[in-house]
C-alpha cells in the first residue's frame, strides 16, 4: 500500500503541472493585458512597458513559464499585478478562511447527513424516509445562492438570530469564539446542504446495503447483536463509502465557493480568483488554481487511502 | 471456462426491455419524466405559447403582481415574468441539453480509449482529466467566457469541457470492469477487431451508468448556467435566463418576490424531475438482479 | 490637463464605489502611541463597495478602493473647495509662478510624517516627484508631464520647472500629483514595503490589513490639532451591494458608501439612519470607435445625433439610478469653470419625432451595432434601457456584457464599435472633462478633429480664465454637436450612516472623501 501511495503522491506534481500549463495557456490566450487595466487609459507608454518588464510581460510565452515554474519550485509564487502583494502572503489570507468555511459547511453537511441517513435507512418508507428523501431532493435541486438568499431573509432579516457579514473580521475575532463562528452559520448551511443531499443519500443506500447483507442476517439470527449494535456495526462498514466521500467533496468545496463568497463578503480563494481572473492578475490565477489543484489532489488521495486503511477488502 | 455460444453482453441482453418494464413502476421516475417532458415542449414552443414578448420594456407595467393579464406579474421592466420564464426556458434547458451532448462527445470516447487500451495512453489522458478535474468548475468557465466572449455557445462549451471529465472516469471505470469479460475475450478470440469490440460489446455496458450520470450532467449544467448567469457571465441582457432574472430579482424580493420565485422554482422543478428520472432510470437499469448475476459470472471466470 | 479615474468594476461584479485597497503585512515601525479605543465611541465600521485592497502607496497606481483609504493615511499639497470649485491651500502654503514656466512651492512647516519618521519638508516633495518620472509612474503621463525639473529650494520650498506654460498646474499637478511620500521612510522600506504599510502625513495611520479588512488608527502626530475625532476606522470590502446595506441595518456596520439606489428611497424614511446624496463629479457616456469601420451607420454625425434624441435621460435617472442623478447632456459639471446652465440641450425625454427625422436625413434606416459595457451592474442595466430606446428609431443594440479585462482590451485598443462606459473626474478644472475624451491623443473614440485639438491645447496653456472659459464653451458647443460622445447623467455619491455619526461632509469627489470630522454624537 506504501507503493501505492508512492505513486499517488509522485503523481501529483506531475498532474499540477498540466493544471498550470491548463492555467498558463488560457489565461495567456484571453483577451485583455493586465498591465492596461491597472495603469488604465491616461499613462504613458513608458510606464506601461516599465510594469511589463517588471512583470516579465515582454518576454515571450514559454519564457514566462519557464521563469514561473522555476521560481515555484523554490516557494516564490510571484507578486499580484493588481494589488502589488505577493501571491504568498495573499493566499495566507485567503486559504485559511475557504479553509474555514469548507469545513464549517462540512460539519453541518455530517450533522444533518448522519443521524438522517442512519434513520432512513433503519426505518425504511416510514415517514422519516420519505422526510430524508425530500430533504436531499431538494438539497439537490436549490441552487445555493438561491438558498443562501432564502436564509438570509429568514434567519438575517426577519428572525435577526444570525449576522450576514463578518467572516475573518477581527471584530468578530476579538469578541469570541462564539461570535467568530456565528458568521459562518448561514454560508455554511448554504454551501454545505449540496453536500448534505449527497452524504445522506450515500449513507441511506450504504447502510441498507450492508444491513442486507448475509452476515449480518447471520448475526441477527443468532441473537447476539440487539438494535444498536447492529446499527453500530453496520455503520462501521457502511462509513466506508462515506467517509471517502466526505474527504472527495471536502476537496472540491474550495473550488465551488465562488457565489457563497460575493454575497456574503467572504475573503476567500474563490472570490480572489474570480478577480483575478477579470483583472487578468496571471500571476494570482497561476498560483490561486495551482493551490486549490493540489488541496484536491490531495484530498483525493487522502479519500484513497483511508478506503484502503478502513474497508479490509481492499488492498493495492 | 464455459464459453458463451454467442457472443452478446448477458448485462445488458433484453436489460433494455427490462428496462422500459422496469421504469413505470417507480412512480416519482414517471412523474419526473413527465415533468420533464411538459417543461422541455412548452419552453421549445415558448415562441407560439409565450403571451408576451419578454424583452419589449415598457416601464409603465413595471412590478406588477400577478394577475389575469400578467399570470406571474411583471419585472423592474415592465416584462411579462411568465413569458420570460418560457424563454428563459428555452435557454436553460438548451444549455443543459448542449452540455450533455458536449460532455458526451468529449467524455465517452475519451474514457473509452482510456479503459480499453489502458498502459501509457491510460495514463496520458486520465492525467489530462485529473487535471480538468483539479480545475475549480466555475472559474475554467469564467476564464473560457472571457477567452471567447460572451456568447451562449461558449458557456456551454466552457461546461461541457467541465463536464466531461467526471464522464470520461466513470466511461473508463466501467470499460475496465467490462474488458477483461469473457465474451470481449471470445470476441477477439473470434477475431472481432478492436474497433467493432469497443463499440458494440464496451459501450451497450457502459450505458446505463453514463445515462444516470447524464441526468446529473444536465442538472449539474442548469444550475451551473445559473451560476454563472447570477455571476453576470452568463446569457447576455436583454435575453432572459433564469440564473439572471434570479439575480437581477434579487433587488425586488420585497417589493416583487413573484420576480425571483418564478426562476427559482423553474429551476427547483427541472432539477427534481431530472433526479427523480436519473433515479428510476438507475433502478430500471442496474437492479439487484443484475448485479448478482455478474458476480456469478466473474467467479466463474476464476 | 484633464485627470480623471474610470471607475472600476474591478471586483468582478461589482457596484460602483471604493472598495478599499489594503496591501498590508503589518510592517509597523514603531506604533508610536497607540490609543486606547473603546472609551465610548470611537470607532467606525465602514462598508465599502468591491473585493479587495490594492496598493496604497501614492507613487503606484491605486485602485478608487485605495484611494479612499489612501486619502485618510495622507493629505494632500492642495484640497479642492467644492462649493467655490477652487484649489486651497493644504499642506502647500503658498505657490507662485515668477515666470511661464516656474512654479514655487512654499510647503507647510511643521507637518509630521507618522510613526516617527520626522517633518516634511521640501526633501520629500522633490523625492516624491522625481521618484515617479524615474519609476515612469503612472502619473507620468497624467498629473506630472508638464514638469521637466523639480528640486528643493531651501527646507520648505520647492522650485518645479515646466517643459510648456501649464495653467491647470495647481488643480492638476498639484492636486492629483500632491500625494507627499516620506523619503526616509520609503527609503528605508522600500517600494514594495511602502505600499503595504505607507507611511503618510494624514489624520489616520495603518494598524493593519486583513483578507478585505483594513484598520486605521487616529495619528498622534497629525498636524492639525483636534483632528481626527475617530479612534480607529475599520474598513471592510462588501462586493454585493444588497448585502453591505443590510448589515448596515442590523448593526454589523456603521457607515456605507455605494448603497443601491433603490434602496435610498426607503432608507430615507427610515430614522435611524442617515442619506447624503451629493451631485458626483461622474457621468455616464455613450461612446462610438470613429476609428473603426469608415462605412458603419454611426460615423454619420446625423446619426449620433438621433441617438441622443432617442436617449429619455430622465427614465434613466429613474429607472436605473431611482432619482439619484441628473439628467445631462454635456461633459461639465455644475460649478465647474466653463459651466453653462441649462444643462441639458437635448429634450430630457427624449424626441423621438426628431430622432427619426434625423435618421430619415441621414438616410439611415436603421443598423445593427455592438455595444459594449464591463462589469459594473448599474451600467448593464441601464445599456438594456437604452438598448430599447434606440430600438425604437430602427436600431439594434447587440449588447455584449464583458469583464473588465476583455473589455478593456477592446476599449483601449479601440477594436470596438459602441460602448457605454462611465468616468470619474479628479480635478475641478474643465480640462479634466474633455481633454481626454476628445483630443486625438487622448481619447479611446478616435475622434480626429484638429480643429477640437487645437480649442483643447489653447485651453491648458491659455492662462486667463477669462478666455479659458470661452474656449470650453465652444468645446461643449461643439460636443453637443458632433457627439463623439453621448452623456446620460451625472450620478450622485451615496452614503448611508448611522443617525448618530456627525461631522461627515460629503463631496462630489467621493474618494477623497475625508473622515477626520466625523465623530459619534
Amino acid at each position: 500500500m506504501w507503493y501505492y501511495l508512492g505513486r499517488r503522491l509522485i503523481q501529483v506534481p506531475l498532474v499540477l503541472i498540466v493544471v498550470s500549463l491548463m492555467t498558463f495557456l488560457i489565461t495567456r490566450a484571453t483577451p485583455g493585458d493586465p498591465v492596461q487595466i491597472m495603469l488604465g487609459m491616461q499613462t504613458s507608454p513608458e510606464a506601461a512597458a516599465a510594469m511589463r518588464a517588471e512583470f516579465n510581460l515582454d518576454r515571450p510565452l514559454p519564457v514566462q513559464y519557464g521563469l514561473w515554474i522555476a521560481k515555484v519550485a523554490t516557494g516564490d509564487l510571484g507578486r499580484s499585478i493588481r494589488l502589488n502583494d505577493t501571491v504568498t502572503s495573499l493566499l495566507a489570507e485567503r486559504f485559511p478562511v475557504s479553509l474555514q468555511l469548507a469545513l464549517a459547511a462540512m460539519v453541518f453537511a455530517l450533522v444533518v447527513s448522519i443521524p438522517l441517513g442512519v434513520i432512513a435507512a433503519l426505518r425504511r418508507n416510514s415517514w422519516i424516509d420519505y422526510l430524508c428523501t425530500g430533504y436531499t431532493v431538494v438539497g439537490f435541486a436549490v441552487p445555493n445562492f438561491g438558498l443562501a438568499l432564502v436564509l438570509i431573509y429568514v434567519f438575517s432579516i426577519k428572525l435577526d438570530w444570525l449576522p450576514i457579514t463578518g467572516i475573518g473580521s477581527s471584530e468578530a475575532a476579538a469578541a469570541g469564539f462564539w461570535s467568530y463562528i456565528k458568521p459562518f452559520m448561514i454560508p455554511a448551511i448554504a454551501l454545505g446542504t449540496l453536500q448534505t443531499a449527497m452524504l445522506t443519500r450515500l449513507l441511506r443506500s450504504s447502510m441498507i446495503d450492508v444491513l442486507s447483507q448475509d452476515y449480518m442476517r447471520t448475526a441477527r439470527a443468532k441473537g447476539l447483536l440487539p438494535g444498536t449494535i447492529v446499527v453500530v456495526h453496520a455503520l462501521k462498514n457502511a462509513m466506508i463509502p462515506f467517509i471517502t466521500m466526505v474527504a472527495v467533496q471536502f476537496g472540491y468545496m474550495i473550488g465551488i465557493q465562488v457565489t457563497i463568497e460575493y454575497i456574503f463578503a467572504v475573503p476567500g480563494m474563490g472570490s480572489a480568483v474570480l478577480n483575478a481572473v477579470v483583472n487578468r492578475d496571471f500571476p494570482v490565477i497561476q498560483g490561486f488554481t495551482l493551490v486549490i489543484s493540489a488541496f484536491f489532489l490531495f484530498a483525493n488521495i487522502t479519500a484513497d487511502m483511508l478506503y484502503a486503511l478502513l474497508d479490509p477488502r481492499i488492498r493495492y | 471456462m464455459a464459453v458463451p455460444n454467442r457472443i452478446s453482453s448477458p448485462r445488458f441482453a433484453g436489460s433494455i426491455v427490462l428496462a422500459a418494464r422496469q421504469f413505470p413502476r417507480h412512480r416519482a421516475a414517471m412523474i419526473g419524466l413527465v415533468c420533464l417532458v411538459l417543461i422541455c415542449l412548452i419552453s421549445a414552443l415558448a415562441p407560439y405559447v409565450a403571451p408576451y414578448d419578454p424583452i419589449q420594456i415598457k416601464l409603465s407595467a413595471k412590478l406588477k403582481p400577478p394577475s389575469f393579464e400578467h399570470w406571474m406579474g411583471t419585472d423592474h421592466f415592465g416584462r411579462d415574468v411568465l413569458s420570460r420564464l418560457l424563454w428563459g426556458g428555452r435557454t436553460s434547458l438548451g444549455v443543459g441539453l448542449l452540455v450533455v451532448g458536449f460532455a458526451f462527445v468529449l467524455g465517452v470516447p475519451l474514457g473509452l480509449i482510456s479503459g480499453y487500451f489502458g498502459g501509457k495512453v491510460d495514463n496520458l489522458i486520465m492525467r489530462l482529466v485529473d487535471a480538468l478535474l483539479t480545475f475549480p468548475p466555475l472559474l475554467l468557465a469564467v476564464a473560457l467566457v472571457g477567452l471567447l466572449g460572451p456568447d451562449i455557445q461558449n458557456v456551454m462549451l466552457a461546461l461541457g469541457i467541465v463536464q466531461a471529465p467526471v464522464l470520461a472516469r466513470m466511461v473508463r471505470g466501467s470499460t475496465l470492469a467490462v474488458r477483461e469479460d469473457l465474451y470481449v475475450m471470445a470476441a477477439r478470440a473470434l477475431g472481432a477487431g478492436p474497433g467493432r469490440i469497443v463499440l458494440s460489446h464496451l459501450l451497450r455496458n457502459v450505458m446505463s451508468p453514463i445515462v444516470v450520470q447524464l441526468t446529473i450532467v444536465f442538472a449539474a449544467a442548469v444550475v451551473a448556467e445559473a451560476s454563472l448567469s447570477f455571476l453576470g457571465f452568463g446569457t447576455q441582457p436583454p435575453n432572459p435566463s433564469w440564473g439572471r432574472d434570479m439575480s437581477e430579482a434579487r433587488r425586488f424580493l420585497g417589493d416583487a418576490p413573484w420576480m425571483f420565485m418564478a426562476p427559482t422554482g423553474a429551476i427547483m422543478l427541472c432539477v427534481l424531475s431530472i433526479n427523480f428520472m436519473g433515479d428510476g432510470l438507475r433502478d430500471a437499469l442496474d437492479p439487484r438482479a443484475w448485479r448478482t448475476r455478474r458476480t456469478v459470472a466473474a467467479g466463474e471466470r476464476r | 490637463m484633464s485627470k480623471f479615474i474610470r471607475t472600476t468594476g474591478a471586483q468582478g461584479i461589482t457596484r460602483r464605489g471604493f472598495g478599499v485597497g489594503a496591501i498590508g503585512a503589518g510592517l509597523l515601525l514603531g506604533t508610536g502611541r497607540a490609543p486606547a479605543i473603546a472609551q465610548g465611541k470611537r470607532d467606525l465600521r465602514v462598508g465599502v463597495w468591491g473585493g479587495e485592497f490594492g496598493n496604497l502607496s501614492p507613487v503606484i497606481r491605486f485602485d478608487i478602493q485605495g484611494g479612499l483609504i489612501l486619502y485618510n493615511i495622507f493629505d494632500g499639497l492642495v484640497k479642492i473647495n467644492f462649493e467655490k470649485h477652487t484649489i486651497e491651500p493644504m499642506l502647500a502654503l503658498e505657490w507662485a509662478n515668477p515666470d511661464l514656466l516656474t512654479w514655487r512651492i512654499k510647503l507647510r512647516e511643521g507637518v509630521k510624517w507618522q510613526k516617527g519618521y520626522g517633518e516634511m519638508t521640501a526633501e520629500d516633495l522633490a523625492y516624491t516627484w522625481n521618484f515617479h518620472l524615474e519609476s515612469k509612474s503612472f502619473q507620468v503621463g497624467t498629473a506630472l508631464f508638464p514638469i521637466d525639473t523639480v528640486k528643493a529650494d531651501g527646507k520648505y520650498v520647492v522650485e518645479v520647472k515646466t517643459k510648456q506654460p501649464f495653467g491647470a498646474f495647481p488643480g492638476v499637478t498639484m492636486g492629483y500629483g500632491g500625494n507627499v511620500i516620506s523619503a526616509k521612510a520609503h527609503k528605508e522600506m522600500g517600494n514594495q514595503a511602502y505600499s503595504a504599510t505607507p507611511v503618510g502625513n494624514g489624520p489616520f495611520q495603518i494598524e493593519s490589513k486583513k483578507g478585505t479588512e483594513i484598520t486605521l488608527v487616529k495619528n498622534p502626530d497629525y498636524w492639525r490639532p483636534g483632528f481626527p475625532k475617530l479612534d480607529k476606522v475599520v474598513y471592510r470590502a462588501i462586493p454585493d451591494s444588497t448585502t453591505r446595506l443590510q448589515a448596515l441595518q442590523k448593526g454589523e456596520l456603521d457607515f456605507v458608501t455605494h448603497p443601491d439606489p433603490k434602496e435610498v428611497g426607503a432608507m430615507r424614511k427610515n430614522t435611524n439612519f442617515v442619506v447624503k446624496s451629493t451631485p458626483g463629479w461622474e457621468w455616464d457616456f455613450q461612446q462610438f470607435n470613429l476609428k473603426g469601420k469608415p462605412d458603419a451607420a454611426y460615423q454619420n454625425k446625423l446619426v449620433r445625433q438621433a441617438i441622443s434624441y432617442a436617449i429619455d435621460r430622465e427614465a434613466i435617472v429613474n429607472e436605473i439610478y431611482y432619482g439619484e442623478a441628473i439628467a445631462t447632456d454635456n461633459q461639465i459639471p455644475a460649478g465647474y469653470m466653463g459651466y453653462r446652465g441649462p444643462m441639458l440641450r437635448y429634450p430630457k425625454n427624449g424626441d423621438l419625432k426628431k430622432a427619426k427625422e434625423l435618421m430619415a436625413q441621414a438616410g439611415v434606416k436603421g443598423y445593427e451595432v455592438e455595444v459594449i459595457t464591463s462589469d459594473k451592474d448599474w451600467l448593464r442595466k441601464e445599456l438594456e434601457l437604452v438598448a430599447a430606446m434606440v430600438s425604437q428609431i430602427g436600431i439594434t443594440y447587440k449588447i455584449k456584457n464583458m469583464d473588465m479585462g476583455g473589455y478593456n482590451n477592446l476599449w483601449l485598443n479601440q477594436r470596438y464599435e459602441q460602448a457605454l462606459e462611465d468616468i470619474t473626474l479628479v480635478a475641478p478644472d474643465p480640462d479634466a472633462t474633455s481633454w481626454w475624451f476628445l483630443h486625438s491623443k487622448g481619447t479611446t473614440s478616435g475622434y480626429n478633429v484638429p480643429a477640437m485639438d487645437a480649442m483643447l491645447d489653447g485651453a491648458r496653456t491659455e492662462l486667463d480664465q477669462g478666455k479659458r472659459q470661452s474656449i470650453y464653451h465652444k468645446i461643449v458647443d461643439t460636443t453637443l454637436e458632433e457627439c463623439p460622445l453621448i452623456y446620460h447623467c451625472n450620478t450622485n455619491n451615496i452614503q448611508i450612516y448611522n443617525k448618530n455619526l456627525k461631522g461627515f461632509v460629503p463631496t462630489p469627489q467621493e474618494y477623497t472623501e475625508k473622515l477626520d470630522t466625523v465623530e459619534w454624537g
